[in-house]
């Protein structure tokens, strides 16, 4: 797999890649924002050329790089030559005059979570949930950080006009991001928080739908029921809006018997399973997803397994044959940590490490531990790269599957 | 070092005297593969568990009031079957009642999960006991 790194030095405590900023939050709470084209630039003027522009593909454009354009260009031997058969440059070290403070209140707490979604912040820390607005065209227009919750919340998530809070015993909350509410947080009258699941250890988006880890083998799956909306402001096509959400699944059942039989199955009612066959557990636990596919795990067996809710049809889970892990994968995709989406594939936090999981395998690409692992499912320009914070710097971490 | 002396054996449950005149029981509930889901299982030998308590009983913080935490060094020892890297041992109500543990957190969450106090996590970071990473990911509930 060949790799690309670019690396901003400082104690950072979290970031994002949004739009054509990375926002970087340091570990008192402030936030900060390296504009993509000055690092581009930066790029382009200290590593050679076939570095910048893995870094263009690889980095800030991975729709080029997930494009049949691409893949046709690459075909060509010279072409491929020069940018895969070279080794990894180390690029110079970063300019420290990219880094801009954005102007906001200091967050109060510990940082445990964040999400950039619709123009707006949101974080979660030790204190409470959190929202502020972020045009990145106008990084310092002065708006309010407003507290949505006191919930300690481990995990966060935002998609289809719809903000999802894991807040422990609070529950799994949700919540809508009105796109119109241009002025109401300043008014703090943004629409109120709804409990969806009764406990929430961590959510993540499955497709509009939500998976809810609970602490069970396997997450519950909450069904959405969407609208669709008009392209508003500058947008070019239509929005998908969450308007609620079904009351949740449990996928335990069905994803052993999806993998036993090799075959789709029906995902029934939550009440259909007791609580006592519950306990009884199962050989597999579902690590984490991304998006609609779930990684499974199971002694000696790492696969992948599909859920689904299209319009009209019972919510189905069935196995993904795209995926098969051999020994050496299974060896590096076991005891992850935690899971995050990319659009080829998973991130795998390990203890010690980091691991890409693809349709082609494992590999690692970090070897070092890091502190926290950032990945952008939902984006178009950065959804198969990830960041990762360690000691003393941020990396953004690009990948490309070769043989 | 203070030695572990069983005191007691009834079945599956082996009760050690140690630290300073503390009662240790090694609870056969976290050493039954058949309540894996529900109760997480020691990956570590009885005599080493109660080693274990002691070491954590007489270095313990007051940050918690209902026991005391382990944690090996950055987190390295995997003390559980499923990858728990670290451990909480219960106060007993009666304290003529042994103590108890069992391991926590790990890779197959079972719910609900113990977490140490966050002024413990900051203990142990500015002790130089954990570093970053660890103290990161305990208060994420993700180690």
């Amino acid at each position: 797999m060949r790799t690309v790194r670019v690396v901003i030095p400082g104690d950072w405590a979290d970031g994002w890649m949004y739009k054509e900023t990375i926002i970087l939050w340091d570990r008192s709470g402030h936030l900060f924002e390296v504009k993509q084209s000055d690092l581009r630039h930066h790029i382009a003027s200290v590593a050679s050329p076939h570095e910048a522009v893995l870094c263009d593909y690889l980095l800030f454009r991975n729709d080029w790089k997930n494009s049949p354009a691409f893949e046709s260009v690459m075909r060509l031997p010279q072409v491929r030559h020069a940018l895969v058969a070279t080794p990894p440059e180390e690029i110079e070290p970063f300019e420290p005059t990219l880094i801009r403070p954005i102007m906001r209140e200091k967050l109060e707490g510990y940082l445990l979570d964040v999400e950039v979604y619709a123009n707006r912040v949101f974080t979660s820390t030790t204190a409470g949930v959190f929202e502020t607005r972020f045009n990145p065209d106008y990084p310092n227009d002065r708006s309010p950080l407003h507290r949505l919750s006191d919930t300690r919340a481990a995990s966060i998530a935002a998609r289809s006009g719809c903000l999802a809070v894991a807040g422990g015993d609070a529950g799994l909350l949700t919540k809508n991001i009105a796109f119109d509410e241009e002025s109401s947080l300043d008014r703090k009258e943004t629409s109120p928080l709804t409990i969806e699941d009764d406990y929430s250890e961590r959510v993540q988006f499955a497709s509009h739908h939500l998976l809810n880890y609970r602490g069970h083998d396997s997450p519950g799956f909450l069904r959405a029921s969407v609208r669709k909306e008009p392209p508003a402001g500058r947008a070019k096509f239509e929005t998908t809006v969450i308007e609620d959400f079904d009351r949740p699944l449990a996928l335990d059942r069905p994803i052993n018997q999806a993998i036993h039989s090799r075959s789709r199955v029906d995902v029934r009612d939550y009440d259909d399973e007791s609580s006592s066959e519950r306990e009884l557990g199962s050989n597999h636990v579902v690590r984490g997803n991304s998006n609609y596919q779930l990684l499974v795990e199971s002694e000696f067996m790492s696969q992948v397994v599909n859920v689904s809710a299209y319009h009209g049809r019972p919510v189905q889970v069935a196995p993904n044959v795209n995926y098969n892990a051999s020994l050496d994968d299974v060896r590096l995709t076991q005891h992850a940590l935690s899971v995050q989406g990319l659009a080829s594939g998973f991130l795998l936090e390990r203890f010690a490490s980091s691991v890409v999981f693809t349709q082609s395998g494992a590999s690692t690409l970090c070897a070092e531990p890091r502190i926290r692992l950032r990945t952008f499912p939902h984006s178009r320009r950065h959804n198969d790269c990830f960041l990762a914070v360690a000691d003393d710097f941020v990396e953004l971490v690009g990948f490309l599957d070769v043989e | 070092m203070h030695a572990c002396a069983v005191s007691k054996v009834d079945g599956p449950a082996v009760t050690y005297s140690t630290c300073d005149g503390y009662h240790y029981l090694c609870h056969p509930h976290h050493r039954d593969p058949g309540r894996r889901v529900m109760k997480s299982q020691w990956a570590i030998e009885r005599k080493e568990e109660c080693t274990t308590f002691c070491e954590t009983r007489r270095m313990a913080s007051q940050d918690d009031p209902a026991g005391v935490w382990y944690i090996g060094q950055d987190a390295y020892v995997v003390i559980g079957q499923d990858q728990e890297r670290m451990a909480f041992f219960r106060e007993p109500v009666n304290p003529n009642d042994p103590w108890h543990g069992y391991p926590v957190g790990g890779t197959r969450a079972r719910g609900r999960k113990r977490m140490p106090p966050d002024s413990l996590i900051l203990s142990w970071l500015k002790t130089g006991h954990v570093s970053r990473h660890v103290a990161d990911k305990i208060r994420r509930g993700v180690l």
